[in-house]
């Protein structure tokens, strides 16, 4: 249950960032849809800068093991969950980048 | 009931003769009135922290809400030490978290209240801002004319650099700086002065396509409330003194010769205007061609210093700012015409900045790079869930205090505990956070960098400098060296360890006060006392000395007065870790901090104990209950030693029975540096 809520939170957070840089002014005016496929994009760039801020932390021992469980993918899952609740200031550096990177496309975008 | 329930049961106003009641405690006296203001409140601490933590009240909010939707119990355990006022963490866990949102609702609304308020200030001080500009060299001149000599003996480290060029003497000091700013205005008339530089950086010229009066009072506020949100009390340095950092203090920084003087000049004035304005209103959109490409030849510079010393989140933040730099340039040049290019190129851009060519890299990097390359390329379910795990690990890492934990365990075992505290603490937080079940928990290594300042390793941290690269007892732990501040969030006004290794206790005062000054004059906000504490052990250690001769009979302030030189370093490196979020004692919020606001003495009133009034100030401070007879004994044992009084003459007989009249009234109780270590070891055991 606390899953899924977490979840939901953090999907609601990149949902917000997005609209953030859907309601520049460049973007504004556009149709529903084309809109709908930008968003996708924009979630997809939020999602490289999840997984940069991710890796960049790994040792190099962590990202060995890691490859190696992609194979089994809830044992991976279980691994990146476990090293990333435990990296100091993870939680603060992807806010951090996130947010420049939502303000940086917005103001591109205005 | 062990023996010293019967004391903790008795009534504050029994008048029995051995000062015990052996009846059942007697009723809570009925409150009449109800106290001002709210009940419940968050603490202080945790306030600083939420400032520090949380860049605007919407991401609080969202905090707020994270909160709202976890786990009661969870957020009960939470609530210990954050959620301050009497019973405060009596009752259910839903009652417990209902009040610490309640409080969090109120801290928000404070908060919304008082940020309308700074920005007032803040416009306040670009009128100060404007009068310096105009006046230069003569506002510091009067300054240095005015300043009393203790303000000049702080002042020196931060405006006088060079061999030769500081002065225990505050005449010889004074003249030092007279003659530095004279030289300075005499090479300024020339043009040649940093005044001149600075004039033609922040006045003639154009700063990315905006005049600098604008960059005066819509920049700066911009920048500012954002430090303000962000960093709380310490914003108050920054905006009031920021302005001294930023021109006056850089500025004075420059007039001086010597290697602040180096340091301060060129890069560092304009990182931090790059960095007010890129925090301002619509920096990046109106910048300049030029301006663009300058600054990125800047930032070219510091990637290559930044990737040499494996400086991840500064990488990452010059990686993050030349790409944004490219796509205001993309822009500019008319090569993304169509919003959906722009954002077809904002996705297309390695993250990296790919480009970049990294001459020559050892087998080792290379190994990694191709690592990251591979699971970076995943793609579909794998990626999807490779995020999902990111995302969800992330907010546990908050949630759950492990980022701090992890911090400390890893300080932990560096310091000698081994690296077994490291995989315990990774099990224990797995558990907590339901990730590992009892019987699957397994250890497994633990990626932690720590940034410690570029100067080095703090004296007295038990850190070997030699031993950076790998934790003992680990060995896969790094500490990241970091270098100055700014590209890494680390604030630019905290002194490295090298500009400023000692501070002096002069004659009548205490190592303390030398502490807590100290503290004051680089942060400009008084510590919180976890602060004080954590800076405090980290002088003492690294000057040699124990903590138990702090507290002394009469407290810390009568120990040492005699004139010594102290060194810093250790505190230095402290306050590094504390400004860029990884203050280790944070792992314990709460914990330490109520231990700190403790007393420092306490006095037995006539009719009372000592092991009465010292349960009575526990009680208040840590709830009720909270201790078994076996931690009270241990307590009162340190209370007897740093209250200069033996076990059995403070009462204590063989027949477990307690005498308060061996006691004379009004004879001074220490919770000194015994008892509070005791008291952190017990509660430290009781939240693990």
């Amino acid at each position: 249950m606390t899953e899924d809520l977490t979840e939901k939170n953090v999907q609601r957070y990149f949902d917000s960032m997005i609209a953030v840089v859907l309601d520049s002014s460049e973007l504004r005016g556009l149709d529903e849809k084309k809109k709908k496929v930008l968003a996708e994009k924009i979630r997809d760039h939020f999602d490289d800068i999840v997984l940069d801020t991710l890796l960049n932390r790994l040792t190099t021992e962590q990202l060995k093991d890691l490859k190696e469980s992609m194979a089994r993918p809830e044992e991976m899952e279980e691994k990146i969950e476990l090293y990333a609740s435990a990296m100091p200031t993870f939680y603060d550096d992807l806010n951090d980048r996130l947010r420049n990177e939502m303000l940086a496309m917005r103001d591109i975008l205005s | 009931m062990g023996f010293f329930d019967k004391f903790r049961g008795r009534s504050e106003d029994s008048d029995t003769e051995e000062g015990l009641d052996l009846e059942e405690p007697a009723e809570e006296p009925k409150v009449e009135k109800e106290p001002e203001g709210p009940a419940f409140r968050i603490g202080s601490g945790y306030q600083k922290r939420l400032a520090r933590e949380y860049s605007d009240l919407e991401s609080l909010k969202g905090w707020r809400e994270t909160l709202a939707m976890l786990n009661p119990e969870d957020v009960a355990r939470f609530a210990k030490g954050r959620l301050v006022g009497k019973g405060a963490l009596t009752g259910d866990p839903e009652e417990i978290r209902a009040r610490l949102l309640e409080s969090l609702d109120d801290y928000i609304a404070t908060q919304e209240a008082v940020r309308g308020e700074l920005l007032e200030g803040i416009k306040g001080t670009t009128r100060l801002r404007e009068q310096i500009d105009k006046k230069g060299a003569k506002v510091l001149e009067a300054w240095v004319e005015r300043a009393t000599d203790e303000e000049l003996l702080k002042a020196q480290y931060r405006l006088l650099g060079g061999k030769g060029s500081r002065s225990e003497n505050p005449e010889e000091l004074r003249e030092f700086l007279l003659e530095a700013l004279r030289k300075e205005a005499e090479a300024d008339k020339e043009g040649k002065g940093f005044l001149g530089k600075l004039s033609a950086r922040l006045g003639e010229t154009k700063i990315f396509g905006k005049p600098v009066t604008e960059f005066l009072t819509g920049g700066v506020a911009g920048g500012a409330a954002r430090m303000v949100i962000r960093r709380g009390a310490r914003t108050a340095f920054f905006v009031f003194g920021g302005f001294i950092g930023a021109v006056g203090g850089g500025a004075a920084a420059g007039y001086a010769s010597g290697a602040i003087r180096e340091r301060v000049s060129e890069t560092f004035a304009r990182r931090r205007v790059i960095k007010e304005l890129n925090e301002g209103e619509g920096g990046l959109g109106e910048l300049s061609e030029v301006d663009i490409k300058n600054e990125l030849k800047l930032l070219e510079k510091q990637l290559e210093e930044a990737e040499a010393r494996e400086r991840i989140r500064a990488v990452e933040h010059i990686r993050d700012r030349r790409r944004h730099l490219l796509w205001a340039l993309g822009k500019k040049m008319g090569k993304l015409e169509t919003p959906e290019s722009m954002v077809d190129a904002m996705g297309d851009m390695d993250i990296e900045g790919g480009e970049e060519s990294t001459p020559e890299i050892d087998p080792e990097t290379a190994e990694r790079m191709a690592l990251i390359a591979e699971i970076r390329a995943a793609k579909g379910e794998t990626r999807a869930r490779i995020l999902k795990a990111a995302k969800r690990g992330a907010i546990w890492g908050a949630v759950g205090g492990g980022l701090a934990a992890a911090a400390l365990e890893v300080i932990e075992a560096i310091r000698g505990a081994g690296g077994a505290a490291v995989d315990e603490g990774t099990e224990a937080l797995g558990k907590k956070l339901g990730l590992l079940g009892e019987a699957e928990a397994t250890s497994s290594p633990n990626p932690i960098v720590i940034e410690v300042g570029d100067a080095g390793v703090p004296d007295g941290s038990g850190i070997d400098p030699g031993e950076i690269a790998g934790v003992p007892g680990t060995g896969e732990s790094i500490i990241d060296i970091g270098a100055d501040g700014g590209l890494a969030g680390v604030p630019e006004y905290i002194p490295l360890q090298g500009e400023l290794a000692s501070v002096d206790v002069p004659e009548g005062s205490s190592i303390a006060d030398a502490v807590r000054e100290y503290f004051v004059d680089v942060n400009g906000v008084e510590p919180t006392p976890l602060e004080f504490q954590g800076a405090l052990s980290e002088v003492m250690e690294g000057n040699g000395l124990g903590l138990d001769q702090i507290y002394g009979p009469a407290g810390a302030d009568e120990i040492f007065t005699g004139s010594r030189a102290l060194d810093m370093s250790g505190m230095n490196g402290f306050m590094h870790e504390l400004a860029s979020g990884e203050d280790a004692l944070s792992a314990m919020d709460g914990i330490p901090e109520t231990i700190g606001m403790l007393p420092r003495n306490f006095s037995l009133m006539e009719g009372s104990n000592p092991w009465n009034e010292s349960h009575k100030w526990l009680d208040q401070f840590f709830g009720e209950g909270n201790f078994t007879n076996a931690d009270i004994a241990r307590i009162d044992r340190a209370l007897c030693m740093d209250s200069k009084i033996a076990w059995p003459e403070a009462g204590v007989t063989g027949e477990n029975w307690v005498d308060h009249r061996a006691i004379p009234v009004g004879y001074e109780m220490n919770f000194g540096a015994r008892t509070r270590a005791t008291l952190l070891e017990i509660l430290t055991e009781k939240s693990s």
